[in-house]
């Protein structure tokens, strides 16, 4: 080993000895664009084939000192055609280099980056999509990924019931059960850590990488796709640019009343009439003295002779007319305002390039007291040494964010009320009766009365987290083409929760007082003690990643270019986290007490509840270790004709029975062929026209299972009759042949533009296999399992990507139009399992999917619909094909046969329209954004929990009342008792399933460019003002719900930033 | 130049060699337990909800209770059938908990069964302790499957109802399947086979001792109308360190004045919780039964409590409104009672049975009797009475039919109509689902 680093070193001093002779000269000169003769500062001339390299100034003007003779000098600018020319040294006058605009590259970033190397766009057979910052900034967000959102073909934000924490999808779901999250790779580095601790304007690019042929060199976590993302960098040679960017962003206020809730005088009747027959009677003498409605109370007293009928009638009036929602509105809600502000300097000298940036956000949450803010810093590096043949980078990134809350929003009846007419706070009941606690005010026990307006701001619940990254490469150009990288990472999250809950608290008081203990006349002993509450939440995670590769590139004339690259990898993540809580707490002395977590206690209210107190702790831990190999390889030929392969094989430590099923070889191998290159296209009259193909595999896993059997520890609950042994589960059967997940893609498509490019696109079409999918089965009862997870299922997703791209209007008038279109079909191929009817038609509200061969992974299933009995209103489903009001019956005998399938929960059709004006530096940009093929399931009026006292929706007005509503609503009657199978029955139907598609105007955003090559007074090289508004609401769609079919139970909140960046 | 290539070539070998000890081995979430060692099982065997747990169905197929019917619409669809006596109460897709609950006992136990098997390298006391406990166990489960899903062996049939034979863990290990007879041969080989490796004392009741061992084999054999075995198993219960406690000296005031660990517990077992019963007051004793309880009986006053105008279940061995249905003393005495009575052992029949209700009944004087059906008659009213609300009642109707052919008619109110049911043995056999047996 110490041999082989001396030779190493031996060889690298070796190459510093190249020594430079004879007599130099300088040469002068100054780069411009042909178009308009303004200077390209920035621009890049590389002389000879030792590479000497000059940048060109503020002024275009560069000088590089070279010895005598004949050199190739090339110059290079993002934009431009590269220029190539011979000169001779020395060479007398200034050269002047004139760059004509390459109108391709304009409209394209020009590399696929994907983590391991970057690939010009020409020669990449796979599919993938690069946002440039332009794109990237054009939304106003503290979130990055949001930035993702209606620009990127294939890739959705899901929305709606089903979407649990899969919130993003590429290509759709290849998966059932296992991770559905794409890989996110920062800076060449899967990123382990929270995406919010990553400021947007750090941002350089964005590169989505969709098939096997792009993505497959991620291997086994890369079956969701991969989102590659780059930060800003400085440039050798540049001068020192100093950018700030500052917005502030207005929210609209939360609108409570956005989903319809039945009128509070009708609630009222209800809640009465279930007085009267007896409804509450049960909870009234309960031994758990359960509070009950307000309303309820009053009757209580009425009835018990405690008020008159006047009071009553008064207080139930009031009630009839109170709203909660208001309430919360008037002291609670507020706009939410976010606030983000970023300064960059970078630049470069000969040898080395920076850049230092800062960030600060702060987001006044839409709860009063409750504030979130975020610090970031970066910092990095990068030297040429040894002549350009070693190149040393170094990054820190550090982020701080603190979440501050210190109000919680109550909850309470419908009608309950906060404040009296002067705004004085007052009492609501939500765990014991009013009638309980008016007999226990002598007894010694803490203020028992929850008023939550008084704990506005009371509360000292804070979450800080500490994220930083650190990363150092060595690159060492070892031969002409042959290159050695090693690069490390190491990662680190901190976090802690510090929720303390002074005793003022009604939660502290209360579980104080429910432990007490009474003795003769009084208190004799508080198990849980007097003093505040602190939970702490201590979490710890840790990666390192260590990679080295070999890159060799070479070209044999000008028609054969091969480039390679191999390497391994190593990740190991730890993570860990403690959570404990303190009871008996002092905040100003840092005191607490300690606890008996062993007796039993009954409650105060009601002694034949015995409980033991609650310890809260916790402790969790992980590790993920993977080892890697990788390799990719290119070939092209003449510049036409490109063939791709990669091959990764990843082992982890999360299948570890059998040895020979750690790992997982997934490859892939792609083809591209721009045949506007041919001979034979001159068809195209100069246009451009190439078509891909690639084929491959990428993998997924699951990290909760495992082929070992395993079981879990668990802490019996606080009112086990065993609290202090410890008790293990059996989680899942040893399944020793469980393994990775594979994903095939296919993936065809072209690449398009019209000569001048004016108009550009690419078209794909792609499928994607899921293979080895962990799915569930239903063994025997009688082996002690209700499902088995095991390799066999397996899905299939079709679909296809169109970009186009249209200048309408060039010169000091500028409209362009953006326009993608996505189709997304998947359908289960395999399975073994057959989900019962009451699952699919739940379906509509799971995270998970309750999958059926031949139908999409998420879909809408229903009870058909038979119309409302116009002699009753009964809602009518069918039974045997009759139709039929045995509800119990219809639901028990519903099944897949006899079940209305509706269509896919998610959309299959989606994209997104942008349009782009531009006038002498103002520019209008507006994107209006579509989604088609879904459907969803309407909320109703849920009449079995209105009959146990629950407020209900606003449907209830439209119910059928009368013979002769059926023919104008389908709402059926209020039953005269809870039933919760006709309740069952109406809200699963068909009736309530509406279709999703709809078209809305996403956002707007309105900027004004300053530039100082045209207004040269300027002290800053440009600045932008610019407006973004977003959420702006829905211009068309299917259905004639009120409500916005992609946001069910809360309205998407209208937000305008107004911001400024400056670049000096 | 030319060794720069193979230089590298090392490096990277260097680099995958490192990475193949042990690196991966790690495992990955801390709390994922891959059971290793003894105590790793024993946490296993020591899960109160897998293996300690009993199946309702014998509860609501007794005659100890009725409900309202609205209190009935609370219960699980199946429940609620079985609250009419049907012995199909499972409808399709429902999962039958009771059926499948029992079987991921016995699965608990083979996983353990099967460790052992693999002889690991554990102290002979551990080896010894949990298959003691891991046949125990399997052995009290397939006890709950017979009671419930097959014949009663005096009474079966030639073709006789089967259930799977689980014998090891393997999911996809063949099955065979059990008749009555063979599913009892089961019961009796593995208890025997514990008892020499089970401790005379656990650290919690929970946990079987040997004296849990005897305890069930006297249940066992009273069940199968064996009962020299019923009486010599008992008999062994009696030598542990096992006390009466008067319930007079009970403090009536508490809310359960019987604690859950008491000096009678031989081993603790609760039934699932079912709604009736889960601290609603609402499973009111069966009215015939209730009145048989004379004023100075303290079981009426400690057991029950008067609510809505009738008498409720309040709670007994468990400390609070669950239903106990492990072993106590209590149980023990009046098997041997029984056992000593229909043995024709008369006095020493009564002597037990007066040795509990002297504990049990303020200024209580011995019963005296000598008729044989007299002395039955009172031994069995008396078990009615203690062990009421114990999951046991099923299993006394359903071995009165078979060893005694008495056939009582059970009435419940369901649905507006009166549901009656004849304890006919050709009628005490729940269907397991159809799927289960090929």
């Amino acid at each position: 080993m110490k041999k082989i680093f001396l030779t190493f070193l031996a060889l690298l001093c070796a190459s510093h000895l190249i020594l430079a002779q004879g007599q130099t000269a300088v040469l002068k000169g100054k780069v411009i664009s042909n178009e308009d003769q303004s200077p390209l500062p920035g621009a890049l001339i590389t002389l000879g084939e030792n590479s000497k390299i000059g940048i060109a100034d503020g002024e275009g003007s560069f000088a590089i000192e070279a010895a005598f003779g004949t050199y190739q000098l090339r110059v290079t600018y993002l934009g431009m055609i590269p220029l190539e020319l011979e000169v001779t040294l020395p060479v007398q006058d200034e050269l002047l280099l004139s760059m004509d605009p390459d109108i391709r590259s304009l409209h394209e970033v020009t590399v696929m980056s994907t983590g391991y190397q970057d690939v010009p766009a020409e020669r990449v057979t796979g599919s993938f999509v690069a946002l440039d910052r332009d794109l990237i900034n054009r939304r106003v967000s503290s979130n990055l990924l949001d930035r993702l959102e209606d620009v990127t073909p294939g890739l959705i934000f899901n929305r709606g019931l089903t979407t649990g924490r899969n919130t993003l999808s590429i290509r759709g779901r290849s998966t059932l059960f296992s991770n559905t999250q794409p890989l996110i790779v920062v800076d060449n580095f899967p990123y382990d850590g929270p995406l919010e601790s990553i400021n947007p304007n750090d941002i350089d690019q964005i590169t989505v990488l969709k098939d096997a042929a792009a993505a497959s060199i991620w291997g086994a976590r890369a079956g969701n796709g991969v989102i590659v993302i780059t930060t800003k960098n400085g440039a050798v040679g540049s001068p020192t640019r100093v950018s700030f960017n500052s917005n502030v962003n207005l929210f609209e206020e939360r609108d409570l009343f956005y989903v319809p809730q039945m009128d509070m005088g009708d609630f009222v009747d209800i809640q009465k009439s279930l007085f009267q027959t007896n409804f509450y009677r049960s909870q009234e003498i309960s031994p758990n003295r359960a509070a009950l409605p307000q309303t309820v109370e009053t009757w209580i007293a009425l009835r018990d002779g405690k008020i008159t009928e006047q009071e009553s009638n008064e207080i139930i009036n009031r009630l009839k007319n109170q709203d909660l929602r208001r309430d919360l509105e008037t002291y609670y809600y507020r706009p939410r305002v976010n606030q983000q502000h970023s300064l960059t300097v970078s630049g470069g000298g000969k040898d080395n390039s920076y850049l230092v940036s800062m960030g600060y956000d702060k987001n006044l949450q839409d709860v009063y007291g409750n504030e979130d803010d975020r610090w970031t810093v970066q910092a990095k590096n990068t030297w040429n040494l040894l002549q350009n043949r070693l190149n040393w980078n170094v990054g820190f990134y550090l982020s701080k964010s603190t979440n501050l809350t210190t109000t919680q929003v109550p909850n309470g009846e419908p009608n309950a009320r906060l404040a009296d007419n002067q705004g004085n706070p007052l009492q609501i009941y939500t765990n014991l009766s009013e009638r309980y606690l008016g007999t226990v005010t002598n007894l010694g026990l803490l203020d028992w009365r929850n008023i939550p307006l008084e704990e506005i701001g009371v509360l000292d619940f804070r979450s800080n987290r500490m994220d930083g990254r650190f990363q150092t490469g060595l690159s060492y150009k070892i031969l002409d083409g042959l290159s050695a990288q090693v690069s490390y990472q190491y990662w680190m999250n901190r976090g802690r929760n510090r929720e303390h809950n002074p005793e003022s608290l009604y939660y502290v008081r209360d579980l104080i007082n429910r432990y007490t203990q009474l003795g003769n006349g009084g208190v004799a002993n508080r198990p849980i003690p007097l003093g505040g509450i602190l939970d702490l939440e201590d979490s710890d995670s840790y990666s390192h990643t260590l990679r080295s590769m070999l890159s060799y590139r070479k070209a044999w004339g000008r028609d054969h270019q091969v480039n390679l690259i191999a390497g391994t990898e190593i990740r190991d993540l730890s993570a860990e986290s403690n959570s404990m809580r303190y009871y008996g707490y002092n905040d100003q002395l840092g005191t607490s007490r300690a606890m008996d977590y062993l007796t039993r206690y009954p409650y105060v209210y009601n002694p034949t509840a015995l409980f033991t107190i609650d310890p809260r702790q916790a402790h969790t831990g992980s590790v993920d270790r993977f080892v890697s190999y990788y390799a990719n390889g290119g070939y092209t030929y003449k510049n036409k004709l490109d063939l791709t392969a990669s091959v990764r094989k990843d082992q982890s430590n999360f299948f570890g029975v059998e040895a020979n099923r750690r790992g997982v070889p997934l490859w892939s191998a792609g083809l591209g062929w721009t045949i506007s290159q041919e001979r034979f296209a001159g068809f195209l009259n100069g246009a451009f026209l190439k078509g891909k193909a690639s084929y491959g595999f990428s993998g997924n896993l699951d990290k909760n299972l495992s082929g070992s059997m395993t079981a879990s520890y668990f802490n019996f609950p606080s009112n086990s009759f065993v609290p202090n042994i410890p008790g293990a589960n059996i989680v899942n059967p040893p399944n020793p042949a469980l393994t990775w997940e594979r994903v095939r893609i296919w993936n065809t498509g072209v690449d398009f533009e019209s000569k001048g490019g004016r108009l550009r696109g690419s078209l794909e079409a792609y499928q994607k296999t899921g293979l080895d999918l962990i799915g569930q089965y239903e063994p025997s009862l009688s082996s002690g399992f209700l499902r088995v997870t095991s390799n066999y299922a397996s899905t299939q997703t079709r679909g296809v990507d169109l970009t186009l791209g249209k200048d309408w209007l060039k010169g000091s008038l500028k409209w362009k139009t953006d326009f993608f279109y996505s189709k997304v079909k998947d359908e289960v191929k395999v399975l073994d399992i057959e989900y019962s009817a009451s699952a699919l038609v739940g379906s509509f509200a799971n995270a998970n999917p309750v999958p059926v061969i031949g139908n999409p992974l998420f879909s809408i299933y229903s009870y058909p619909w038979g119309g409302l009995n116009p002699d009753t209103g009964n809602p009518v489903g069918f039974l045997d094909g009759e139709p039929s009001e045995n509800y119990a019956g219809i639901l028990s005998a519903s099944n897949l046969g006899n079940l209305q399938f509706h269509g896919p929960a998610r959309p299959t059709d989606f994209g997104a329209l942008r349009n782009t004006f531009s006038f002498n530096g103002l520019s209008l940009s507006f994107n209006v954004s579509y989604r088609f093929g879904y459907y969803y399931r309407r909320s109703t009026v849920d009449y079995f929990n209105l009959l146990r006292g629950q407020i209900g929706h606003g449907d209830f007005h439209a119910r059928w009342m009368k013979p002769g509503d059926e023919l104008i609503t389908q709402v059926p009657s209020l039953p005269s008792t809870a039933n919760n199978t006709r309740h069952l029955f109406y809200a699963n139907s068909a009736v309530l399933v509406e279709r999703g598609d709809h078209i809305r105007l996403q956002d707007i955003r309105l900027g004004y460019t300053l530039d100082q090559g045209k207004l040269s007074w300027l002290p800053f090289r440009s600045s932008e003002f610019y407006a973004y508004a977003n959420n702006l609401g829905i211009l068309w769609k299917a259905s004639s719900d009120p409500l916005d079919p992609d946001f069910r139970s809360a309205r998407p909140v209208r937000s305008l930033a107004l911001g400024l960046k400056i670049d000096f | 130049m030319k060794n720069i290539l193979p230089a590298l070539a090392w490096l990277l070998l260097c680099l995958m060699n490192f990475s193949c000890e042990g690196f991966l081995d790690e495992k990955p979430q801390k709390s994922i337990l891959v059971p290793e060692s003894a105590l790793e099982y024993q946490a296993i065997l020591d899960n109160y909800t897998r293996v300690n747990i009993s199946a309702p169905l014998p509860f609501i197929y007794s005659d100890d209770f009725w409900t309202t019917e609205a209190n009935l619409l609370r219960l699980s669809p199946w429940h609620q059938q079985a609250y009419r006596w049907s012995m199909n109460p499972y409808s399709t897709g429902e999962i039958p908990e009771d059926y499948f609950n029992v079987y991921r006992k016995i699965f608990t136990a083979n996983v353990v069964l099967d460790k052992l098997a693999e002889n690991p390298r554990w102290s002979k006391k551990d080896l010894d302790d949990l298959r003691g406990k891991a046949l125990f166990w399997r052995a009290h489960g397939y006890f709950e499957l017979a009671v419930l899903f097959l014949d009663h062996p005096k009474s079966a049939s030639s073709e006789g109802r089967r259930i799977p034979a689980r014998l090891s863990s393997a999911l996809n290990a063949p099955v065979g399947t059990l008749n009555s007879q063979q599913a009892f041969e089961l019961i009796l080989k593995d208890l025997e086979a514990a008892l020499p490796l089970l401790e005379p004392t656990t650290q919690y009741p929970t946990q079987p001792s040997v004296f849990a061992g005897y305890g069930l084999l006297s249940r066992i054999h009273l069940y199968l109308g064996n009962y020299d075995q019923a009486m010599e198993y008992g008999l062994k219960v009696l030598e542990g360190n096992f006390k009466l406690m008067n319930y007079s000296s009970l403090n009536m005031n508490l809310a359960f004045p019987i604690q859950n660990f008491n000096a009678e517990i031989i081993l603790f077992t609760t039934m699932a919780s079912i709604s009736v019963v889960a601290a609603n007051n609402t499973a009111f004793i069966e009215p015939n039964l209730a009145n048989s309880y004379e004023a100075a009986d303290l079981r009426r006053r400690l057991f029950f409590s008067n609510s809505a105008g009738f008498l409720s279940f309040k709670g007994n061995y468990t400390g609070r409104s669950e239903v106990f249905t492990g072993v106590a003393l209590d149980e023990v005495l009046l098997n041997l009672a029984e056992a000593k009575v229909r043995t024709g052992s008369i006095s020493q029949g009564m002597g037990y049975l007066n040795q509990l209700l002297r504990n049990r009944i303020q200024n209580f004087k011995d019963l005296e009797l000598s008729d044989p059906t007299l002395a039955l008659a009172s031994v069995l009213d008396h078990r009615r009475k203690s062990l009421v609300f114990r999951g046991l009642r099923w299993m006394d109707l359903k071995r009165f039919a078979a060893n005694d052919s008495k056939v009582m008619v059970l009435e419940r109110m369901s649905g507006g109509e009166k549901v009656t049911f004849e304890t006919r043995p050709e009628h005490m056999q729940v269907s397991i689902p159809s799927n289960e047996i090929n």
